[in-house]
């Protein structure tokens, strides 16, 4: 371990400081914006398992937009393999949360009222294609996940924000249509 | 460390007896070596702290957040981490300088746990190996600014951790890909010049290797060739004594060179029988085989090892070998060939280790010898011989070789001690 002068020492611990605050910010700021103007789209769950060592609590949440069929595919069948993009046009159901109504592997034109949301293929089955969407896990303190888990997740929505570029972020959790779980982006 | 002192107490009291030197030399010598023997309690215990107060910190991720508002939150992430730095600027400002290293890694696992944190706050479940690459990356800025070895074995365990989480979670990372990160790390080692970060860079090197070995992407021996050329470009030393930094860490370096040129061939022995090589395997070994030859060559005229007229010989030879070599494969496809000639590659080959090491006066070299060659004679063993008179006969035989090795072993080093004027 060689010794540095003193002036170089703290120009670089600065330096260090600076560079790993800005990439941490960069998170924050993009997932900020995105929550305030991303367009709002509500999410039906299908129910997963519940534990990650690292992250701490959290609920693996499974939308039922993770599993699309293969005919909604538009203009044919692209060879879609794991871990391509594609993008999902959203349309809201007669239900009030979103279905998916065409599979796109590239941006494809917004119509009025469609949200699109981005994923990435996860794996494919002859008759599945499986997509995340990086909102796959939701974290909560102990006490609210407790009190989630005992509720039956057909009555639970998630409304997601949607950026431009088709990035979905997680907003709030709906429980029969109340807000039941909100944090302000800050 | 502590060896090398008491080593070395035992060699001077020997050349006092012998009246090379004084016993006030001999003192001054022993209390010099030490004061410079590298070990130190304290800065050991320190970065041992550090990494329990590092468990601690990644331990708190694991917890619960509880109810905290997002900005506290953040503004507790932020505030540990400019506080890392700045407890670090104390200490080296102090003079603490392996206290100063120690908080540095603390900052380093502040900053991957501020990472994971934050996207449990936003609720984001992104690639986890892009989150390794971003805290490795923060690591080896800390590391290559601070000139500090922990930090960088540091960013260099979190490069294996990528390579691991990608083949485990997500895709998986493009060799190309951790080839750059690799070199930047290993510009960083042979910066800052130390063993240690140099057998953390090995050692995830190997990961790597290994990962393309059950691929089965790189043309088998491959792995081999390049192992060889990277033996005697760091072994050769003629012509670095003069460089302090190729002096500590080339002989690390050519063993490792070693390692992996002889343990690709034990590799491919021991693993899946060879069926068929695929011609376009041949056509690739034939071109890595040319490469690799050239970089043997290269290496042997820029470290000096033979003479000029050995080093033109490689060259004529290794072109000689882009030509013949897919005719020579073809054995490879015949596996009890094959099984020869690997055997007698390991067994010449570890020979040589043994011998060159104790040359050199590089141990680890000779220790690899010495574990290929009882590598290679289990395997031979268990593949050849299974009645008790055969056993016998191989013992007998095996025997017999280790003794007259050691014959000339102990012949030569006769001479040599017979060189040293009493």
């Amino acid at each position: 371990m060689t010794t540095k002068p003193q002036r170089f020492v703290a120009l670089s611990l600065i330096a260090i400081a600076l560079i790993q605050s800005a990439a941490l910010a960069k998170i924050v700021y993009d997932r900020v914006a995105l929550l305030r103007t991303g367009k709002e789209v509500v999410l039906k769950l299908v129910p997963r398992d519940p534990r990650d060592p690292f992250k701490g609590y959290y609920s693996s949440l499974n939308y039922d937009i993770s599993q699309l069929d293969w005919r909604l595919i538009a203009g044919g069948r692209p060879d879609f393999s794991v871990g391509d993009t594609a993008y999902v046009v959203l349309r809201t159901g007669p239900e009030g949360h979103a279905v998916p109504a065409s599979l796109y592997p590239s941006m494809p034109v917004e119509m009025a009222g469609d949200v699109v949301a981005r994923g990435k293929i996860s794996w494919v089955s002859p008759d599945r294609i499986n997509l995340t969407y990086g909102i796959e896990e939701y974290y909560l303190p102990q006490m609210e996940a407790a009190r989630l888990d005992n509720i039956p997740v057909d009555s639970i929505r998630i409304v997601a924000a949607a950026g431009a570029d088709g990035q979905l972020a997680i907003k709030r959790l709906l429980v029969d249509g109340e807000p039941a779980y909100e944090e302000p982006p800050f | 460390m502590l060896g090398y002192t008491a080593h070395l107490r035992r060699d001077l009291a020997r050349w006092r007896e012998r009246g090379w030197i004084s016993a006030e030399q001999e003192e001054r010598m022993a209390a010099d070596a030490a004061t410079h023997s590298g070990f130190s309690a304290g800065s050991v215990l320190a970065i041992l702290g550090a990494v329990l107060l590092c468990l601690a910190i990644v331990t708190f991720v694991a917890a619960n957040w509880e109810a905290l508002p997002r900005i506290v939150r953040l503004g507790i992430l932020f505030g540990t981490l400019w506080l890392s730095y700045a407890l670090a600027y104390g200490l080296f400002r102090t003079g603490r300088d392996q206290f100063g290293h120690a908080m540095l890694l603390i900052g380093g696992a502040v900053f991957g746990a501020s990472i994971m944190l934050i996207a449990q706050t936003y609720h984001i479940s992104g690639n986890p190996a892009d989150a390794v690459l971003l805290w490795g990356a923060g690591v080896f800025l800390a590391a290559v600014l601070m000139l500090s070895t922990a930090s960088l074995i540091f960013a260099i365990l979190l490069l294996a951790v990528w390579l691991v989480i990608g083949e485990t979670e997500g895709p998986s990372i493009p060799m190309w890909q951790f080839a750059i990160a690799w070199g930047l790390c290993a510009a960083a080692v042979w910066r800052q010049n130390s063993q240690l970060a140099l057998h953390a860079l090995m050692l995830v090197l190997l990961v790597a290797l290994f990962r393309e070995f059950m691929r089965e992407t790189l043309a088998p021996g491959t792995v081999c060739l390049f192992g060889f050329a990277v033996y005697v470009l760091a072994g050769g030393r003629r012509g670095l004594t003069g460089d302090a930094r190729a002096e500590h860490l080339f002989p690390t370096l050519a063993t490792y060179g070693a390692l992996v040129c002889l343990g690709d061939v034990m590799l491919l022995q021991v693993g899946e029988p060879l069926v068929s090589v695929p011609a376009a395997s041949v056509a690739m070994l034939a071109w890595a085989g040319l490469a690799a030859a050239l970089l043997t060559v290269a290496g042997a005229y820029w470290t000096r090892s033979f003479p000029p007229l050995v080093v033109a010989g490689f060259a004529v030879f290794a072109v000689l070998l882009r030509l013949v070599l897919p005719p020579l494969l073809a054995p490879l496809n015949d596996m009890t060939t094959f099984d020869i000639h690997a055997g007698v590659l390991i067994l010449v080959g570890s020979l040589w280790l043994i011998a060159d090491g104790g040359r050199r006066g590089i141990r680890s070299i000779s220790a690899a010898g010495y574990a290929f060659f009882m590598a290679e004679l289990f395997y031979i063993y268990f593949k050849t011989f299974g009645g008790l008179l055969e056993t016998a006969l191989f013992y007998l035989l095996a025997g017999l070789l280790l003794i007259a090795m050691s014959a000339v072993f102990v012949v030569s080093e006769r001479r040599k001690a017979q060189r040293i004027p009493a």
